[in-house]
C-alpha cells in the first residue's frame, strides 16, 4: 500500500516537467510574440524588450531560466497585467472560480445522484425515461445557450434573480445551475449504469436474503458498489471545469480564473499561462491521487487494474 | 438427429440494426439527424430560390432596427444586420455539421491507429505511447487549438488544407480555409479518448487465435494490426466515434463564443448563438434559434450515439 501511494507521487514530478515543457514548447512554436501587434515597432525599441524579457538569450537557456523558477515556485509578472505577479493573479481570481465550481459539483451531484439511483430502481418506467432525458438534454444543451436562457426567463422576464454578478448569495444560483447541469447529466448516467449493475448482483440477492429492507439494501450495500464510476469521475469532471468556468464566467461576469486564462492564451501572456495550467494541473493531479487512495482502501480489487 | 433447416445466420451488423430498430429513441435520433442533415444540404437553396434571401444577403434599406421578429417572411426573425435568420442557420449547420464529420473522421484516423499500434507492440512502447496520451491530456485543448491555428493559419495554410476549402466553398477558399483547419485542429485534439478505447480492446483480442495464425503465416505487424485486429474492435469505434460528433461540435461552437472559431461572414450555430447572446434582452430570437436546433441535434446525436452502443455492444445494454 506504501509503495502504491509513493509510486504514484513520484511518477507526479516528471510528468509536471513534460506538461511544463509542453505548454511552453507550444507557446514558443506560434509565430509572433506577445508584444507584436498591428504596429510595427522599430527595431530598437524591440531590441530592448527582448533583453528585457531574456529573449535574446539562446532558447536552450531561456527554458531553463524558466524550468527554474517554476521549481521554485514562482512564475514571475504577467506579460499584459504590468507589476502584477502570476502567483498574485491566481490567488485574487481563483477564489471565483473554485467557489462557482465547488458549488455546481455539489448541485451536481445531488441532483445527478438522486436522478440516476431513481431512474435504476424504476428501470423502464416514466421515471426512468424522463430523467435520463432530461439528462440527455444537459448534456446537449451548450452551457452558454443554457446561461443566457435561464437569465432571460429567471432575471428579464420574472425578475426573479440578477442577471450578473452582485456579489450577493442570489447572483450565484444561475451561474451555478448553468455550471452544474452538464455535470449533474453525467452523474445521473453513471450512477444508473453503476446502480444496474450492481442491483443484479449475487450479493444484492444475498443481502435481500437475509431479509435486510429494500431501504438497507440500497443505501448499505448498493450505494457503496453502485457510485464507483461516479467517484472516479470526480477528477475528470473537475478537470473541465476551467473550461465549463469560462463560459459561465463570460456569461454571468465573473472575474474567475478561466476568463482570465482564455485571455492570457489570447495574449500570449506566457508566464500567466504556465501559471495556470501548473496550477490546475496540479490541483487535478492531487484530486486524481486522492480517488485513488481512496480506491486502494476501499475496493482493494481494484487497486493494480 | 440434429435440426439440418437452413438457418439464415444473421450478420453480426444486421443484428445491430435490427437492435437499433427496436430503440425508439434511437430511431428518433436517426430521424433528426436524417432531416437536419438533408434541410442543411438543400434548404439554403430552397430559400434562396423561393424568398432570395441568403446568409450573407443584407436588405438595402437604411431601417434604423434591422432585426425583426419571426414573421411569415422571415420564419426565425432577422438578425442585427436584417440577414434572414432561417438561411444563417441552415448555411451555419453546414459548418456544423462539417466540423463534427471531418475532426471526428481526423480524429478516428489518428486515435485508432495511435491506440491499435499503442495496444498491440504492448510492453515499455504501449507504456511510453500511453504517457504520452496522459500528457495531453493534460494540456488545455484551448492552448492547442489557437497554437495550430496560428502557426498553420494565413499565409502558412499547407495546400492540401486550401484545396479542401475550395472543395467545400466550390472554389471560393477566402476565409474557409481557416474553418477547414479548424476542423483539423479540433480532430488533433480529440483522438486521445479514441486511442483509450482502441488500445483497450486490442489489448483483449491481441492474444486470440486468428492473431497467433496470422503471425504463423508470416503475415506483417502493421497488416496484423490494421487488417486483422481493428476491423474486430469496430463497434466500440463506431460508437464512440457517434458520440464524438457532438462533443467536437460543442467544442467548436465554446471556440466560436470565445470568438476563435468561425469568422463572420461565414457562421456556424455556434457563432450565431455567441451574436445571440449579445441581443438577449432585446432580440431574444436570435440566441434562442440557433441554440435550440443545435441543442435538438446533440440530443439527437447522443440518443443515436447510445443507441448505436446498446445495439453493437449487448454487454453494456441497459438491462
Amino acid at each position: 500500500m506504501l509503495s502504491y501511494i509513493i509510486r504514484r507521487l513520484i511518477i507526479i514530478i516528471p510528468m509536471a516537467l513534460l506538461v511544463v515543457t509542453l505548454t511552453w514548447g507550444l507557446i514558443r512554436m506560434a509565430p509572433g510574440s506577445f508584444y507584436s501587434s498591428e504596429k510595427k515597432l522599430p527595431p530598437a525599441i524591440e531590441e530592448n524588450i527582448r533583453k528585457k524579457y531574456g529573449l535574446d538569450k539562446p532558447v536552450i537557456q531561456q527554458y531553463g531560466i524558466m524550468l527554474g523558477n517554476i521549481v521554485r515556485g514562482d512564475f514571475g509578472d504577467s506579460l499584459k497585467y504590468e507589476g502584477q505577479s502570476v502567483n498574485e493573479i491566481i490567488r485574487r481570481h481563483f477564489p471565483y472560480s473554485a467557489t462557482i465550481g465547488i458549488l455546481a459539483y455539489i448541485l451536481a451531484l445531488i441532483v445527478g445522484l438522486a436522478a440516476g439511483i431513481i431512474a435504476a430502481l424504476k428501470q423502464n418506467t416514466v421515471a426512468d425515461y424522463g430523467s435520463m432525458s432530461l439528462a440527455m438534454l444537459g448534456l446537449s444543451v451548450p452551457n452558454f445557450v443554457l446561461g443566457p436562457i435561464l437569465v432571460l426567463i429567471f432575471s428579464l422576464w420574472l425578475y426573479w434573480l440578477p442577471p450578473a454578478r452582485t456579489g450577493g448569495v442570489s447572483s450565484y444560483v444561475l451561474p451555478v445551475i448553468t455550471l452544474a447541469a452538464i455535470y449533474a447529466a453525467y452523474i445521473a448516467r453513471l450512477t444508473r449504469a453503476g446502480m444496474l449493475e450492481v442491483m443484479r448482483s449475487d450479493y444484492i440477492r444475498t443481502a435481500r436474503a437475509k431479509g435486510l429492507s429494500e431501504w438497507k439494501v440500497l443505501m448499505k450495500h448498493a450505494v457503496r458498489g453502485g457510485l464507483i464510476p461516479v467517484v472516479s469521475f470526480t477528477g475528470p469532471a473537475l478537470a473541465a471545469l476551467l473550461a465549463g468556468t469560462v463560459v459561465v464566467e463570460r456569461v454571468f461576469a465573473i472575474p474567475g480564473l478561466g476568463n482570465i486564462f482564455i485571455q492570457s492564451v489570447l495574449n500570449r501572456d506566457e508566464p500567466l499561462i504556465l501559471g495556470i495550467v501548473a496550477f490546475i494541473w496540479i490541483k487535478i493531479m492531487i484530486l486524481n491521487f486522492l480517488v485513488d487512495i481512496y480506491y486502494a482502501f476501499f475496493y482493494p480489487r481494484i487497486r493494480y487494474e | 438427429m440434429e435440426q439440418q433447416e437452413v438457418v439464415k445466420s444473421a450478420s453480426l451488423w444486421k443484428d445491430a440494426w435490427k437492435r437499433l430498430l427496436k430503440n425508439k429513441l434511437a430511431v428518433f435520433g436517426l430521424v433528426v439527424v436524417v432531416i437536419t442533415a438533408i434541410a442543411v444540404i438543400i434548404g439554403p437553396a430552397i430559400i434562396r430560390w423561393t424568398t432570395g434571401y441568403t446568409y450573407d444577403f443584407i436588405p438595402p434599406d437604411g431601417e434604423l432596427i434591422k432585426s425583426f421578429p419571426p414573421s411569415l417572411k422571415h420564419p426565425m426573425g432577422t438578425d442585427d444586420s436584417g440577414r434572414d435568420i432561417l438561411a444563417r442557420v441552415l448555411q451555419g449547420g453546414r459548418i456544423s455539421l462539417m466540423v463534427g464529420v471531418i475532426s471526428t473522421i481526423v480524429s478516428l484516423i489518428v486515435g485508432v491507429s495511435y491506440g491499435a499500434t499503442a495496444g498491440y507492440l504492448g510492453g515499455r512502447i504501449d507504456n511510453f505511447m500511453m504517457r504520452v496520451v496522459d500528457i495531453i491530456y493534460a494540456i488545455p485543448y484551448i492552448l492547442i487549438v489557437i497554437v495550430l491555428l496560428s502557426v498553420f493559419g494565413g499565409p502558412n495554410t499547407p495546400n492540401w488544407i486550401q484545396s479542401i476549402a475550395g472543395l467545400v466553398g466550390g472554389g471560393n477558399t477566402a476565409g474557409l480555409s481557416q474553418i477547414v483547419l479548424l476542423f483539423f485542429a479540433l480532430g488533433l485534439v480529440s483522438w486521445l479518448t479514441m486511442a483509450r478505447v482502441v488500445r483497450g480492446q486490442i489489448l483483449s483480442l491481441k492474444n486470440q487465435e486468428f492473431v497467433m495464425a496470422a503471425r504463423a503465416t508470416g503475415v506483417s505487424t502493421p497488416a496484423i494490426i490494421f487488417r486483422h485486429l481493428v476491423p474486430n474492435a469496430l463497434g466500440p469505434v463506431i460508437v464512440y466515434a457517434t458520440l464524438t460528433i457532438p462533443s467536437v461540435m460543442l467544442s467548436e461552437a465554446f471556440l466560436s463564443f470565445l470568438g476563435i472559431g468561425v469568422q463572420a461572414p461565414f457562421a456556424s450555430w455556434g457563432s450565431l448563438a455567441a451574436a445571440g447572446i449579445k441581443n438577449i434582452s432585446v432580440f431574444p430570437w436570435q440566441l434562442i434559434f440557433p441554440g435550440v436546433t443545435m441543442a435538438l441535434t446533440l440530443f439527437s446525436l447522443n440518443f443515436l450515439g447510445d443507441g448505436l452502443r446498446d445495439a453493437l455492444d449487448p454487454q453494456t445494454r441497459k438491462f
